[in-house]
């Protein structure tokens, strides 16, 4: 198991206190899709199912979100982008694939599109679900990219040829505790309203989690995660090293994954602003001890207003 | 780097100006240009008793005047861009396989002909064979997009293989004939015999068509992949009403004497 860090001090933002730790992440890959469909409404109903059960890599095999709903798309329809991370490229190709085929694909008046048309490393998207047209498929060349249609029962399914590859930051956090669980989600609440952004994927349910995990078990060998038992507020009388102050009675954490590592740098900065103004007794961040991730984002580095 | 050639005297006949692209021209001073010669008929004319020549030759070439007699401008081209200003002759970018030419006038027969890529725009008319195969050759333009705002002449898009023509007016008979893939979309409809021995091409046309029998209707949609096309086309000089962005249009399947793999979509958006 690996050791979280332990804060060494802390300064306050109004009655906030913020603790001099830091968020650990790692290098991930994502793709941008650009879902478009007849209303706004089935755009994001595309997206809530391709963005489903994506919420950990280590259950989940990826982590995705909606981005952000957009006013223009290609095809000039409602569209909502998607951000899509996993470790790798092939990670990726495989997650997309799978997604846009039996979420986009299936769901009335929808298109597919890149949002990633510069990237050079690509995968596969259009080119291997049209097989899914049995041949009855018909390609399109517009402005250079190539499209395909797929047949189905509505009319056709046209979706891009390959999308890009990136490599962004998966894992930046902030561990957001009240005085008791209301208060808490409330301050959370605030800091996902205000972290959600362009370049930035929340892929927790409503951007929260409350299940904070560490890396491997206290009582397994084979757990690759358990719970994160420091910042459990009901261990805090149990435990030797609980990170849960007095006075704080609920913690939940919101995890960012981002195409860069100053969008997520920024998007912290926004959410601990905002979770102090909200009314959080403690800020403080989720990290494996500072040998696992490459990127290190210290809360102290936040602490000006976005 | 910009050359420019203005038209000084009207030439004796039909001048082959297949020269006249950036990349020939590029790194020639104004002097050894004017020295270049053109074919005419027989003759074999001086470029510089023709045109006032100025500038160097680099990425950038314009030529202006009355041009219908000069025959060829662009042909052959890879990169750069050509503005011309003034109506042209024909073969007008034929065989272009990158690069952009935009022609402020009409073009004569046979512009964009087998050409294999780059964009080609055209304010104003066009002859026959828009983008068409020459005769002897199976397949006409394999990529590249053509866009006219104006009115085309007699089998635009002939022999098609990858690519579009996009046509703001009326094209005029033979839209698509024997063409393989690619798309032909005429805002102001096809002329007669729009789409025989099409394959597996798109002929989208923006008012009624009579249809050739080897057609079958198949239903009223609204295509993405027309939409897509006409939304880019719209930011290409073309001016596309947002009721074919948005209306129905009606699919065609056909040409039943060969694979009945292509279609003509045609703007339907009555009830």
């Amino acid at each position: 198991m690996t050791e979280a860090s332990t804060p060494t001090g802390s300064f306050t933002l109004g009655d906030t206190e913020v603790s001099d730790t830091f968020a650990e992440a790692f290098p991930m890959r994502y793709a941008r899709l650009i879902i478009t469909a007849a209303t706004k409404e089935w755009a994001h109903e595309a997206a809530r199912s391709a963005t489903g059960f994506a919420t950990s890599v280590i259950g989940c095999k990826c982590e995705a979100a909606i981005e952000c709903p957009l006013t223009r798309t290609p095809d000039g329809r409602p569209g909502v982008s998607v951000l899509l991370f996993a470790m790798d490229r092939e990670g990726v190709g495989k997650r997309v694939l799978d997604r846009v085929g039996q979420c986009v694909l299936t769901c009335p008046t929808t298109a597919c599109f890149d949002g990633l048309p510069d990237a050079e490393r690509r995968v596969a998207l259009g080119s291997s679900l049209r097989y899914f047209g049995d041949g009855f498929q018909a390609s399109k060349v517009v402005s250079g990219e190539r499209f395909w249609r797929i047949p189905v029962m509505e009319g056709e399914f046209l979706v891009v040829e390959s999308v890009g590859v990136g490599t962004g930051v998966g894992g930046g956090n902030l561990v957001i505790g009240g005085a008791d669980a209301a208060r808490a989600l409330g301050a959370a609440q605030a800091a996902v309203d205000a972290v959600r952004d362009e370049g930035v994927a929340l892929p927790f349910p409503g951007g929260i989690v409350r299940s904070g995990s560490k890396v491997g078990a206290l009582t397994s060998s084979s757990m690759p995660a358990s719970t994160n038992h420091q910042f459990a507020p009901t261990l805090r009388a149990q435990i030797d090293d609980s990170l849960v102050p007095d006075g704080v009675g609920a913690m939940y954490e919101i995890v960012i994954d981002g195409m860069s590592e100053d969008k997520v740098r920024e998007a912290m900065r926004r959410g601990l602003h905002a979770a102090a103004g909200a009314g959080a007794a403690l800020v403080t961040a989720a990290n494996f001890g500072g040998g696992l991730g490459e990127f290190h984002f210290p809360l102290t580095e936040l602490r000006d207003p976005p | 780097m910009t050359l420019s050639l203005a038209l000084r005297t009207p030439p004796p006949g039909r001048v082959d100006a297949s020269v006249l692209t950036p990349e020939r021209l590029r790194g020639r001073g104004a002097r050894e240009v004017s020295a270049m010669t053109l074919s005419c008929g027989r003759l074999r004319l001086p470029l510089g008793e023709l045109f006032d020549v100025v500038g160097t030759g680099g990425d950038h070439l314009f030529v202006a005047g009355d041009l219908r007699s000069i025959d060829g401008i662009g042909h052959g081209m890879a990169t750069g861009h050509i503005v011309v200003d003034g109506s042209c002759g024909d073969h007008l970018g034929a065989g272009m396989s990158g690069g952009e030419i935009l022609v402020d006038g009409d073009v004569g027969a046979w512009a964009g002909a087998e050409m294999r890529g780059g964009h080609l725009t055209i304010r104003g008319n066009a002859g026959d064979r828009l983008g068409g195969a020459y005769p002897g050759t199976r397949a006409g333009m394999s990529g590249g997009e053509i866009v006219i705002t104006g009115d085309a002449g007699q089998e635009a898009g002939a022999g098609l293989r990858r690519g579009l023509v996009a046509i703001g007016g009326r094209s005029g008979a033979g839209a698509g004939l024997r063409m393989l893939a690619g798309t032909v979309i005429a805002l102001g409809g096809v002329g007669a015999e729009a789409g025989m021995g099409n394959k597996r091409g798109s002929i989208a046309s923006g008012a009624p068509v009579r249809l050739l029998p080897g057609y079958t209707f198949a239903v009223r949609y609204a295509p993405p992949a027309l939409r897509l096309q006409l939304r880019q086309l719209k930011r290409r000089y073309l001016p596309v009403d947002d009721m074919f962005l948005t209306g129905q249009w009606a699919r065609w399947s056909g040409d039943r004497t060969e694979l009945a793999r292509g279609e003509i979509l045609i703007f339907d958006d009555g009830e």
